[in-house]
């Protein structure tokens, strides 16, 4: 993940060859932004410019994609990513207050990340496991029926480790 | 065999008297070697009374009294049942042979899911996995896939109800050699997953349903439109694909029949609009995913242009079903118009929220009270929401209709794809509107103006209302606004914004008033609207809501009454909440 | 595998045999594995291991829909009724393969009232297990 910055504008072998296994299909865009943002975290500016160079996609329509639809960050996440759940039933069931609990504990405010680049929180539209309402997520590992009692153990879990691959 | 009886007792029944009386009998007659007693704490549905289920022997005994334990043991023991004891479910929905005495539920969608392996494809295979397709290849034919869908009378689960035989005989007759089948797996509706459930679940039957569904149709692709919000579906359901490959039941000459088809997946990213289906074209078209104006409806011009026909998830998993059992069969089941089962997830307040199947016309009090168990925490039921932000509430008052698409939509409603969300007392309905709509404004595209703009105009309005400082003016506002989107929207997204909004106000005007009038929220959500006190003469100072206040604005002396310091208060009604003589008031 | 043709399925399903009559199902779909799902499959693979327990498969599925005591297992054991258990934390895994498995006893008060067999009825009866 963090290899990117000193390498500037060599694409990831991974990407490289998604990018060549999808080169001529229709409809393509989307899941190249998706590889994209699985290899580093979000869509860095100087990987979108170089995609849309050897792909020949208009950058603005690469903006276009990414501004429209909600997954797409442009922005480095935190380290560890914690997504609260604010869909009916989270919501319902107490969702604003793990979010201020969250933010409390760890002084970040949502869809902002810590100073020191540990902890990014956002807050997400229903992971589907609505009957464990509330719901969080830390690098996508699920919790489920969260009480904010157990937060700082949580949180504890992650705080001086580096981030799961998966995130 | 040993003989197992399980035993449930509610929890008002102190002391477990069912469970000890038959210890008590095992005891002394000396039968630890011949049966069991497990007591089960959980139960799948609702019973006011203790209830036992005899085991392998699979009977059900509710209504008896701790002096008829014996006679059941003793039955038991024989190998005999006690009748008039024996629970029966009655189904009335369920054609004769099929009825299940157990339980309400009726599981065609769900018939594998977590029951199978959903990694395997023998497993599917085994368990009568791609006989409909073998069927539908080698007997019925394209027409005859075609006949028995409509012949089924099934109706499309992602919302909207449009009958699905009559679609892919519309598209089916489109000119043109190439043409598109494509799942909806967008599942949008924030407080619903029955679509993860089955692709998680069940991946074969989505994709068996598609095959068939392309093979009437004449498509040689179909695509399957998934939310990357579900990682471990796309996973298992890529697996799916590729064993289904393996075993030539996809891709090139399925089962030799000299039929081609094959499937492919295309993620979402985050945005609800793309459950519409002219967005969801444009999405996988790799495009911003804006709705456009239909007509050319898909089935004319859809896809890349072609006619391309979307069912969502749950409506492809019925498919193999039909076409095996025939589509009379599911037209037996259900009501008039509403034919099948349909899958709801039931979450919020309810006391064990889950999936259930259920056949249509199952009234929703069935679903809240019997299967799901009722209101948690023995609170109050206020309303239950279908649809989510494009539906509406049900009042207690509908609690008995039966759902099926008209019903709901009689009522302001709407089946929606399946979410039924279940709130209690504690739910404002200004607050809980205000939640739907800062999601459609969220998520509308922008492209028209009643959506972007009508649908920011009524969050402000319930904004004002929340804080205090509607008028009465504003209700009408609401109306009139709601009015021009319904009219002047292009898609669905913008037209059915309004829903909720107006469905509560056609059932719970009275909370609205109370906050516009009276200057009130008496459930203590609208936070500005709510002032938290000791009642003196109730509380008796043990203190506990002073050690609880986060911002430790309660003081009092033990055993004199406390006091609020209301300016510090936060209103977080923690105090509300631990106080047990009820020596708090909120208002 | 080799490709089948018209008229293969019906004969594997005939010779598609399940390696043993006893197994244990856990419910592992998103939420399942959320609810502690995962940790639960690990501790019940590795303690029939350890006791080296072969003739009961352990199987992966999807969601039982009964989100409010996840984690869910199923376990069929040979010559005892099917049982679903409910709320499995650890130290209940580890006494389905100690009492359950081993000894036959059923474990008290996780049992989940509502019977299976209605949970995965199947609706093809005559092609059932
Ligand atoms: C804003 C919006 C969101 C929608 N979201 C979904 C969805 O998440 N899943 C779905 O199957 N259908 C969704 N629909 C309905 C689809 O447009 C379409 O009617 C449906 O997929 C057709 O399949 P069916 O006939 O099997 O229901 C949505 C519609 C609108 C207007
Ligand atoms: S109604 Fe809303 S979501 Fe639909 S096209 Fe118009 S702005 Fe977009
Ligand atoms: S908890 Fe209730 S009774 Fe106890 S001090 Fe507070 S208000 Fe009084
Ligand atoms: S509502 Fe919360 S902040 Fe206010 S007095 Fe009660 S506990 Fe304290
Ligand atoms: S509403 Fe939170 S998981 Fe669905």
């Amino acid at each position: 993940m963090m290899m990117l910055e000193k390498q500037e504008v060599t694409l990831e072998k991974g990407l490289l060859d998604f990018m060549e296994k999808w080169k001529d299909k229709p409809g393509k865009e989307i899941m190249i932004l998706h590889k994209i943002q699985e290899v580093y975290g979000y869509v860095p500016r100087k990987v979108a410019m170089e995609v849309s160079r050897v792909m020949g996609i208009p950058l603005a329509k690469i903006y276009g994609i990414i501004t429209f639809y909600h997954l797409f960050k442009l922005q480095k996440p935190g380290k560890n990513q914690i997504s609260v759940c604010m869909g009916t039933a989270c919501y319902l069931k107490g969702g604003n207050d793990i979010i201020q609990e969250i933010e409390d504990l760890i002084g970040v405010a949502v869809n902002t990340t810590s100073e020191d680049g540990h902890f990014s929180l956002e807050v997400v539209r229903c992971v589907g496991c609505c009957g464990l309402a509330p719901v969080m997520s830390i690098n996508g590992k699920v919790y489920g029926n969260v009480q904010k009692s157990e937060l700082p153990k949580i949180l504890g879990e992650y705080s001086g480790k580096e981030a799961n691959a998966n995130g | 065999m040993k003989k197992y009886i399980i035993v449930w007792e509610p929890d008002s029944q102190k002391g477990s008297p069912v469970n000890n009386a038959l210890l008590k009998i095992l005891n002394e007659k000396q039968l630890a070697e011949k049966m069991e007693i497990i007591r089960s704490p959980f139960i799948g549905f609702t019973s006011s009374g203790a209830i036992l289920r005899v085991m392998p022997d699979n009977l059900i005994y509710t209504g008896f009294r701790v002096e008829d334990l014996e006679g059941i043991v003793n039955a038991t023991l024989a190998g005999d049942r006690v009748d008039k004891f024996i629970s029966s479910y009655d189904n009335k929905f369920l054609p004769v042979e099929e009825k299940d005495p157990l339980s309400r539920q009726f599981k065609i969608v769900l018939r594998n899911v977590g029951y199978l392996d959903p990694e395997s494809i023998e497993e599917y295979i085994s368990r009568g996995g791609y006989k409909a397709l073998e069927k539908a290849l080698f007997e019925l034919g394209r027409d005859g896939v075609i006949a028995e869908m409509k012949a089924s009378g099934l109706r499309g689960r992602g919302g909207a109800g449009f009958p699905t035989g009559l679609k892919w005989e519309l598209t089916k007759k489109e000119a043109g050699e190439i043409k598109y089948a494509i799942c909806n797996a967008d599942e949008g509706d924030p407080g619903a997953y029955m679509d993860r459930a089955v692709l998680e679940g069940d991946p074969h039957s989505v994709v068996e349903g598609m095959i068939i569904g392309g093979f009437a149709v004449g498509c040689t692709q179909g695509f399957v439109y998934i939310r990357a919000e579900y990682p471990l579906a796309i996973e298992r359901l890529e697996k799916a694909l590729k064993d289904a490959r393996e075993m030539g039941l996809l891709g090139k000459d399925i089962l030799g029949s000299g039929f081609d088809f094959d499937i492919e997946l295309r993620w979402g990213a985050g945005a609800f609009v793309c459950g519409e289906e002219t967005a969801l074209i444009a999405s996988i078209e790799g495009k911003r995913g804006n709705p456009r104006p239909r007509p050319p409806f898909p089935s004319v011009s859809g896809l890349w242009e072609k006619p391309t026909f979307i069912n969502n998830v749950e409506t492809w998993a019925n498919v193999p079903v039909i076409i095996e059992k025939g589509g009379k069969w599911m037209g037996s089941i259900g009501t008039e118009k509403s034919k099948g089962t349909k899958v709801f997830a039931v979450t919020g307040k309810v006391k064990n929220p889950g999936l259930v199947e259920v056949p249509m016309g199952t009234t929703i009090r069935e679903i809240v009270y019997d299967i799901c168990g009722g209101i948690k925490d023995n609170k109050n039921f206020k309303a239950v929401q279908t649809g989510g932000p494009s539906g509406g509430v049900i009042a207690e008052k509908y609690l008995d209709m039966p759902v099926d698409y008209e019903s709901l939509q009689s009522i302001g409603s709407i089946m929606g794809s399946g979410g039924l969300i279940v709130m209690d007392e504690d739910d404002c309905m200004v607050d809980v509107n205000k939640f739907y709509l800062q999601f459609s404004v969220d998520e509308s595209c922008g492209k028209c103006m009643p959506c972007r703009i009508g649908g920011k105009q009524i969050l402000e309005i319930l904004e004002k209302i929340s804080k205090g400082n509607g008028e009465m003016t504003d209700i009408d506002k609401i109306y009139s606004i709601s009015n021009a989107m319904q009219k002047a929207s292009l898609c669905a997204l913008g037209q059915t914004t309004p829903n909720p909004v107006l469905s509560s106000l056609r059932y719970f005007e009275d909370e609205y008033l109370a906050h516009i009038k009276d200057k009130k929220c008496y459930t203590g959500k609208c936070k500005d609207l709510v002032q938290y006190t000791v009642i003196p003469e109730k509380c008796i100072g043990c203190g506990l809501c002073a050690t609880r206040c986060p911002v430790k604005c309660i003081t009092g002396e033990k055993r004199k009454p406390y006091l609020i310091d209301t300016k510090a208060c936060i209103k977080c009604g923690e105090c509300y909440n631990v106080c047990k003589f009820d020596a708090v008031k909120r208002g | 595998m080799d490709k089948m043709k018209k008229g293969d399925l019906s004969k594997f399903r005939k010779e598609y045999k399940k390696l043993s009559g006893s197994e244990i199902v856990i419910s592992m779909g998103t939420c399942g594995i959320a609810a502690g799902g995962d940790r639960v499959y690990k501790i019940i693979e590795k303690d029939l291991n350890d006791n080296g327990i072969k003739n009961v498969i352990i199987k992966k599925t999807g969601c039982l829909g009964l989100c409010f005591c996840e984690p869910n297992i199923i376990v069929r054991m040979e010559g005892m009724p099917e049982v679903l258990y409910g709320n499995v934390d650890e130290k209940t895994a580890h006494m389905i393969i100690s009492e359950h498995v081993i000894k036959k006893n059923i474990v008290n008060n996780y049992v989940i009232f509502m019977p299976t067999n209605d949970i995965g009825k199947n609706i093809f009866k005559d092609q059932g297990r």
